[in-house]
């Protein structure tokens, strides 16, 4: 049972972008800088790729999006799942971003009347006809920014990377209790703003 | 207004009443916000939302709206294809049963999305795909019929034509019944097993196999499973671009990211491994219910699986067979290197390999070379004429390969090839006369008696037929007799001439001559069955006995060179049946060697046209189910084999590869009862006897197996087979005595390396430890490159108390195994081995280096901790030996192995052991 396989290396710091993830685990902001634009440019082109065509029934998911993006990236040996909370802490924002963009160009052809129910549960699976939804969010976001920045972020990194409560904890240095405290709140506030910008 | 300080009171207030019951939220809000109005007003519409809100951003994705179905039932497609229903919707778009008109069947239809149809790229990788599904007919796999184009309200319609499977997925099955019980879960998995393999050699990847790609469908007594959009998965998907040069797509997003494997989800190359490593998820659901790293998030799943082990299924089955737990775990291994090769390996594996295999795999037929026997018979002296003596009552007859006198290689074959057709043609004679048994061919051949006189101990017979064959000038001499097998007196002779001219006719009258020797009476019309019935041009027919005399030796250049005299054969006549049929045995033999598929097709178009022309000829049948076995197609080789056995009921060969391939199938019953059956038939033959012992064998059942060897070796007692198979079935039975006794015969009949270290085995476990020794270095002797062979005899004389010559074993051993890891580096295991031996010779520094350095590269499966914790435990690190040995113990790894490995012994005494092997009654 003699088999070609690849020595392990001995340490997994043979990307550029792992040691900036380290670095920036150990609270180091500037690495999150040199991060930025790295990621940017790979989830952008990505997601070109993803919305390219007109499609009609078009469905996208974006945490999968980024953990492409991450994959590419920080290749096998960056598969340490306390690095990947912190590379999707910094994707969500450029997410949200892109996101919010692509919906803006969707949603003007889409407007129209009728009623329109709040269906935004999980940005796994975000649809074309969900767009006026998510400018609305984003909105409604940048609203709570004003008052509550970490809050902000959180629903940013449940939302638009679909990260789970521990590494939402993780991305943030909090513990998974406050993360969903934070987060019901933040819903329920959202959803009421929601409803209240559909009914104007 | 807002002010993150008013937020904050509205954030520590909420998460207090959010956390209250209903009832008593008011009177605590009031509290909590002393009479500020407004503050109160605030958080009662944030905790009316939050009741409302339900799933709002977080929750299982939004289902997808109901939309209509492109199709309504009566439209007809592409003028042929009527719609009945809509089955469901998939990934890729809908699925419809529909009515083919112009052939009155139901099909499925599956209709692509517009938009994927549209892509030009998309649709030219589709259509190669579908080229190459249409190939693969096997009952496991959906079949591919056609693509086709449509157009409705101005919209083209791309669909696939597939056969209809009404069934439910296996997704659906487990998610009503949880796991797969046992009996079942095997049925299904070699079904699926052989769809893989029946798709991997028509050169198909599935690349998306998945519980949701397997239907499961109810027929009568078992449960049919089919597997589903074999390598169309992967193209029907909302299409990527590829400005990047990704050799396949890797699609992340598209497929089913829970199912893929390492290689898939880093965007590498895909091979067959992939999909073993898909199929080891399946057996993993379906033996525990759940995918391994079932977490939170669907990509924590996905990503764990690339950066660590999954938790072993026994873990959570605990009564799970440890034969599917390694098998599950090594498809599973990240690598793809590491894991199985073929689907076939891992059916295998799942089913029967036991390691008590000290005998060689039967070679059914296809078996390699052997050395036609060179009787040099002198001149036969017809002295008994006038009195005949009797011939026993019972006849056991082998008829030795004739020899030749004069005439080139190709007539020698000729002379083998008539040997051959006799045994065949007297063994017909079987049917009517209950005496009689005839020695079947393969064991002639096995046997090479270098003399004729161990004949009738070797082969179980009381008669032997030889032939010295003399051709000169046209005319051919055949001095046949019919020899008593024990003094090898002549009890009959004759001398068959027999002009050029009636070479056709051969055959017939060897047999009828034979047979009256023998005072066995051909039964009227038994010539007839005889292929060589309608007229042949004679040219074609000599061509014909000489290839098929090639033929039977079975060895790379005999069989081209039979090729090259079969096609000439029909060349001369192209409706010869016969050497069609022979043409597509040695096809068949040499695709399994060389595994090139081209010879497959031809042996399986070769073995049609002998169908074509003949279809009552049992060999014809014989070459297709050769051919359909070999790709896996079990079930079709059954059928044609039941059908050669109807036509030729008496041909051992058939029987006996009907045999096997029940049993490979799974047809257990089946298998026991035909092999019952000809040992019903023939009770003087230990042939049968045999096949039977070693089908039970095989499958781990000794104490029946048991009886029937010995009865074997009773009727055959010089014959080394069944002293082996026996001599097995004791030692897996911790019968070491009787295995002492029994292999020491075996090593009298055949002193080679294998019989001296299995009776070196024997006497270790009884303790013999000196007279081990005595046997394991007769076996290193005769096979020094052997380092287990070495190291064999080192752990005797470390038990016999002999420390220098152990140490000196242990020192070859190493020396040899040294040779093979310095020619194959990247060999694991046996690094792993090697650091054994180090530590065995005291090297403890040594040992440990190895050992690290194999951890590195091996495949850290449960041999591999197993030989660690031995290292360990002789390097002295306790604490190591026990870690290292409870995880060989949970990757399945049988504990009777690490009861018999005396490198444990005092390990075994640690109470840390106990808790290990799951109770004190598990230690020794």
């Amino acid at each position: 049972m003699s088999d070609k396989v690849k020595p392990e290396p001995e340490d997994d710091a043979s990307r550029p972008i792992t040691a900036l993830l380290a670095q920036l685990r150990g609270g180091d902001k500037q690495a999150e800088a040199q991060l930025i634009p790295m990621v940017y440019n790979e989830l952008h082109r990505l997601a070109r790729h993803y919305m390219r065509g007109e499609r009609g029934d078009h469905t996208l998911q974006t945490s999968a999006l980024v953990n492409e993006a991450y994959m590419r990236l920080a290749g096998e040996h960056g598969i340490d799942w306390k690095n990947r909370a912190h590379f999707f802490g910094v994707s969500a924002q450029i997410m949200r971003r892109i996101l919010v963009d692509h919906a803006r160009t969707r949603d003007a052809q889409k407007r129209g009347g009728g009623t329109r129910k709040i269906s935004l549960e999980n940005a796994f699976v975000y649809s074309d006809e969900q767009s006026w939804q998510v400018i609305a969010l984003h909105d409604a976001l940048n609203k709570l920014a004003q008052w509550d920045e970490r809050q902000c972020r959180i629903v940013e990194l449940r939302f638009f990377t679909g990260l789970s409560l521990e590494e939402t904890a993780e991305a943030l240095s909090l513990s998974p209790t406050t993360i969903k405290r934070e987060f019901q709140l933040a819903k329920a506030w959202l959803y009421g703003e929601l409803n209240q910008q559909f009914s104007e | 207004m807002m002010t993150p300080e008013r937020w904050a009171r509205i954030k520590e207030i909420f998460a207090v009443v959010a956390e209250t019951p209903r009832e008593s939220r008011t009177s605590i809000l009031a509290e909590l916000c002393r009479s500020e109005q407004d503050l109160q007003a605030e958080i009662e519409k944030l905790l009316a939302q939050h009741d409302e809100m339900g799933g709002f951003l977080e929750g299982s994705p939004a289902p997808a709206a109901e939309k209509a179905s492109l199709l309504q039932a009566g439209t007809i497609i592409a003028e042929r294809y009527q719609i009945v229903a809509l089955l469901g919707r998939g990934g890729m778009g809908e699925v419809y049963e529909a009515e083919d008109r112009e052939l009155g069947e139901r099909v499925a239809l599956k209709v692509l999305h517009h938009e994927s149809a549209l892509q030009q790229d998309v649709m030219d990788r589709l259509r190669r795909e579908v080229q190459l599904a249409r190939r693969v007919t096997h009952p496991n796999v959906c079949r591919v019929f056609d693509l086709g184009y449509h157009r409705q309200a101005g919209q083209p319609i791309t669909f696939l034509s597939m056969e209809l499977i009404k069934g439910e997925t296996l997704t659906e099955r487990l998610k009503r019944e949880g796991k797969i019980a046992f009996p079942e879960a095997l049925h299904i998995a070699r079904q699926l097993c052989q769809a893989l393999g029946a798709a991997h050699e028509a050169g198909i990847l599935h690349r998306d196999f998945k519980c949701g790609n397997v239907m499961l469908l109810e027929t009568g007594a078992q449960v049919r499973a089919v597997v589903t959009d074999f390598g169309i998965a992967r193209w029907i998907q909302p299409p990527r671009d590829e400005t990047k040069s990704f050799a396949t797509n890797t699609g992340l997003v598209v497929g089913t990211p829970a199912y893929m494997s390492p290689e898939q989800l880093m965007g590498e190359k895909l091979t067959a491994a992939s999909d073993i490593y898909s199929l080891g998820l399946v057996l993993y659901e379906m033996v525990t219910g759940v995918r391994p790293f079932r977490g939170e998030s669907s990509w924590t799943e996905t990503l764990k699986r690339l950066s660590a082990d999954a938790a072993a299924p026994i873990t959570m089955v605990p009564d799970l067979d440890p034969r599917w737990n390694r098998t599950i775990m090594r498809c599973l291994q990240r690598s793809p290197a590491a894991r199985f090769a073929s689907a076939r390996e891992v059916l295998d594996s799942l089913q029967h390999r036991t390691r008590y295999s000290l005998s060689d795999v039967r070679p059914w037929l296809l078996a390699t070379a052997c050395v036609a026997l060179a009787l040099g018979l002198g001149g036969v002296v017809l002295r008994d004429r006038l009195w005949p003596p009797s011939l026993p009552a019972q006849k056991h007859i082998a008829v030795i390969p004739f020899t030749l006198k004069g005439g080139s290689a190709a007539d020698q074959a000729t002379a083998y090839g008539l040997a051959e057709s006799l045994t065949q043609n007297l063994g017909r004679l079987q049917v009517t006369e209950s005496s009689l048994w005839v020695v079947p061919w393969k064991e002639v051949r096995n046997q090479k008696p270098d003399n004729i006189a161990r004949a009738a101990s070797a082969l179980g017979a009381n008669l032997l037929i030889t032939g010295q064959m003399e051709k000169s000038e046209g005319k051919l001499q055949l001095r046949a007799a019919v020899k008593d097998a024990h003094t090898l007196r002549n009890l009959r002779a004759e001398v068959i001439e027999i002009p050029e001219t009636g070479m056709l006719r051969l055959e017939d009258t060897l047999l009828e001559r034979v047979s009256a020797m023998l005072q066995l009476p051909v039964p009227a019309g038994m010539l007839r069955h005889l292929p060589v019935d309608e007229t042949v041009e004679p040219g074609a027919y000599e061509f014909y006995e000489q290839g098929k005399g090639y033929l039977l030796h079975y060895s790379a250049e005999d069989v081209d060179r039979a090729i090259v005299l079969l096609q000439k054969a029909t060349e001369k006549d192209s409706k010869f049946a016969l050497a069609y049929a022979n043409l597509a045995f040695a096809y068949a033999w040499k695709y399994r060697v060389t595994r090139d598929p081209r010879l497959l097709e031809q042996a399986r178009s070769l073995a049609g046209r002998a169908l074509a022309l003949n279809d009552r000829l049992a060999p014809a049948h014989l070459a297709l189910a050769l051919a359909q076995k070999v790709t896996g197609d079990l079930d079709s080789a059954v059928r044609e084999l039941e059908l050669a056995l109807q036509l030729d009921p008496t041909d051992a060969e058939t029987l006996n590869l009907l045999a096997l391939t029940y049993d490979e199938s799974g047809r257990l019953l089946q298998a026991e009862a035909l092999l019952k059956d000809a040992l019903k038939r023939y009770p003087g033959s230990w042939v049968n006897y045999n096949s039977l012992g070693y089908f039970y064998y095989r499958h781990g059942q000794f104490t029946q197996a048991e009886p029937l060897f010995r009865t074997a070796i009773e009727l055959a007692p010089d014959n080394p087979i069944s002293y082996d198979n026996l001599g097995g079935v004791y030692l897996a039975l911790g019968k070491y005595k009787e295995a002492d006794s029994l292999l020491t015969r075996a090593i009298a009949i055949k002193p080679d390396a294998n019989g001296y270290s299995n009776l070196g085995t024997a006497r270790f476990y009884l303790g013999r430890y000196s007279d081990a020794a005595a046997m394991f270095q007769k076996a290193a002797e005769l096979r020094p490159a052997d380092h287990r062979l070495w190291r064999n005899l080192g752990d005797a004389y470390t038990l016999a108390g002999d420390r220098a010559r152990a140490a000196q074993a242990y020192e070859t051993a190493r020396q040899e195994l040294e040779k093979e890891v310095a020619s194959r580096p990247e060999n694991g295991q046996a690094l792993t081995v090697l650091a054994l031996y180090h530590a065995k010779l005291g090297q403890q520094e040594k040992a440990l280096q190895k050992l690290a350095q194999a951890g590195r590269i091996a495949e850290r499966d449960g041999a591999f901790f197993f030989n660690a914790a031995m290292v360990y435990e002789l390097a002295g690190q306790r604490e190591q030996a026990i870690g290292s040995l409870g995880q060989a113990i949970r990757k399945g790894y049988p504990l009777a192995e690490i009861r018999d490995a005396h490198e444990l012994d005092q390990l075994r005494k640690d109470s840390r052991y106990a808790s290990l092997a799951g109770g004190p009654e598990a230690a020794k």
